[in-house]
């Protein structure tokens, strides 16, 4: 197997996606090419090539990280892998761009559940979406392209759906507690925080499908536009605005930041194009809470990133792990500054 | 002035070239995209050596003005400050208290990333 990178896919977990294609195709295939991918910082994602028939058949493999002791305070933010592939079989099945489930690794070494998808044509990689200019096209689309998505997100009728948690801000904020908590971390920006978003939760509840991480890294863009919506292990169900506020921070801008919505346009863009898909008006100010939020959300996931550093035995830990613990700052940063200025830029 | 060369900079600089060279022919985007987290993160630990005791002295500072002490322990009084928070014995909303948290930002991101501030 061609695989010059760090941590392979060894022979056992080979043998392993070998057994689950040949039970799901009902025939024989050979994995030919295992390539880690960069992306995916909670989840070791795996571009796999295997060859049925004689044909080659581009697959992704995600699996919980190689050092993946249960951890209760990560896993408080999750859906569950096993809720996690229901879903996406659930939406995959109702016609939403999401890739189709082709086989589940039953958790026999105890590093906890795999699966594998079909990959789908295109990249995940921001700034080659941001900055190549064979993405040109792609970006003059993306906007309206990600709002119709979301939107149809939000549309399932939850009744489809595997259990998901609901997830009001006030649950949220009392996970992100224990999580400070659980950390051993006392940090008065994050108290702040917390006390403020306490204060000036959405008091009408609308309550959908929303994807929880949705932003580009996780759409599948090719040179027309997007393909698909993938990472899955955050979705849950809460105000389906968490998402629009979400694509807005800075954080997923990237090379752009001047351009608010996920580095492509501007949030009344964002907006105007949500509304035309989903038809419904889009309450900024509410999208706004949800921004502010989302960078809260985001320096807690930073926290637990760093933590499974600090816990990893040392052939076992990531740097990016570690270097993710600096960037809370970032996220905090963005919070204060969104909250101390006067009008919400569209 | 006996002080040894290389300085901390000069280190940093060592190290950096070291993981630039081992990475150059590495086929692996996953290992060259850690060695670059490698190399952003010595830069930040050269700030860090330089600037962290003086960004502490002023967040001792600010604590000791929150809280009218004089108490010499940052930790503890850092500490204290997320605890009152947390059960609403302080109101958050005070003026030095966001004041004081923003800045702590602000110096934390000097250090990181300072890119980031605007």
């Amino acid at each position: 197997m061609r695989c010059g990178c760090h941590g392979s896919v060894d022979q056992a977990l080979r043998e392993r996606v070998e057994g689950a294609l040949r039970e799901a195709w009902r025939k024989p295939s050979r994995v030919t090419e295992a390539e880690r991918l960069s992306a995916g910082a909670s989840q070791e994602i795996w571009a796999l090539t295997a060859i049925a028939d004689g044909t080659e058949i581009p697959l992704i493999l995600r699996r919980p990280p190689e050092s993946g002791q249960e951890d209760d305070l990560a896993s408080s933010m999750l859906t569950g892998k096993q809720v996690e592939i229901e879903l996406q079989r659930t939406l995959h099945g109702l016609g939403i761009n999401v890739p189709e489930v082709v086989a589940e690794l039953d958790d026999e070494d105890g590093v906890g559940m795999a699966f594998i998808m079909e990959r789908l044509p295109g990249v995940a990689v921001p700034q080659k979406i941001l900055g190549d200019d064979s993405y040109a096209d792609a970006r003059s689309a993306l906007i309206q392209q990600m709002a119709d998505s979301v939107a149809r997100v939000h549309n399932v009728s939850t009744a489809a759906l595997p259990l998901l948690p609901l997830l009001t801000a006030a649950d949220q904020l009392d996970r992100f507690r224990a999580i400070v908590d659980g950390c051993e971390l006392h940090h008065p920006g994050l108290e702040v925080a917390f006390a403020w978003l306490d204060a000036r939760q959405p008091t009408e509840s609308t309550a959908t499908l929303v994807h929880g991480d949705f932003r580009l890294g996780n759409v599948i863009v090719d040179h027309s536009g997007l393909s698909g919506i993938i990472d899955w292990e955050l979705a849950h169900i809460g105000d389906p605005m968490s998402d629009l506020g979400w694509l807005c921070m800075r954080s997923w801008r990237f090379s752009r930041p001047e351009l608010p919505a996920a580095g492509l346009g501007s949030r009344g863009e964002l907006f105007d194009a949500y509304a035309k898909a989903a038809n419904v008006d889009v309450d900024a100010e509410r999208v706004r809470f949800w921004e502010a939020f989302g960078n809260v959300r985001w320096a807690v996931i930073c926290l637990l990133q760093v933590r499974r550093f600090l816990v990893a035995s040392p052939e076992d830990s990531h740097i990016e792990h570690a270097a993710i613990g600096r960037r809370l700052d970032e996220a905090l940063y963005d919070f204060f500054h969104l909250i101390d200025e006067e009008e919400y830029p569209l | 002035m006996s002080r040894p060369i290389p300085d901390a900079k000069g280190l940093v600089r060592a190290i950096s070239a070291f993981l630039r060279q081992d990475t150059a022919s590495e086929r692996s985007s996953y290992r060259r995209f850690q060695s670059k987290v490698a190399i952003h993160l010595l830069r930040v630990l050269e700030r860090e050596v330089s600037e962290r005791p003086k960004i502490e002295a002023a967040q001792l500072e600010r604590l000791q003005e929150i809280f009218d002490t004089s108490r010499p322990d940052l930790e503890e009084l850092d500490r204290k400050l997320a605890e009152a928070i947390r059960s609403g014995e302080v109101d958050p909303s005070r003026i030095d208290i966001q004041a004081h948290v923003r800045k702590c930002v602000e110096e934390n991101l000097l250090v990181s990333n300072p890119r980031w501030l605007r």
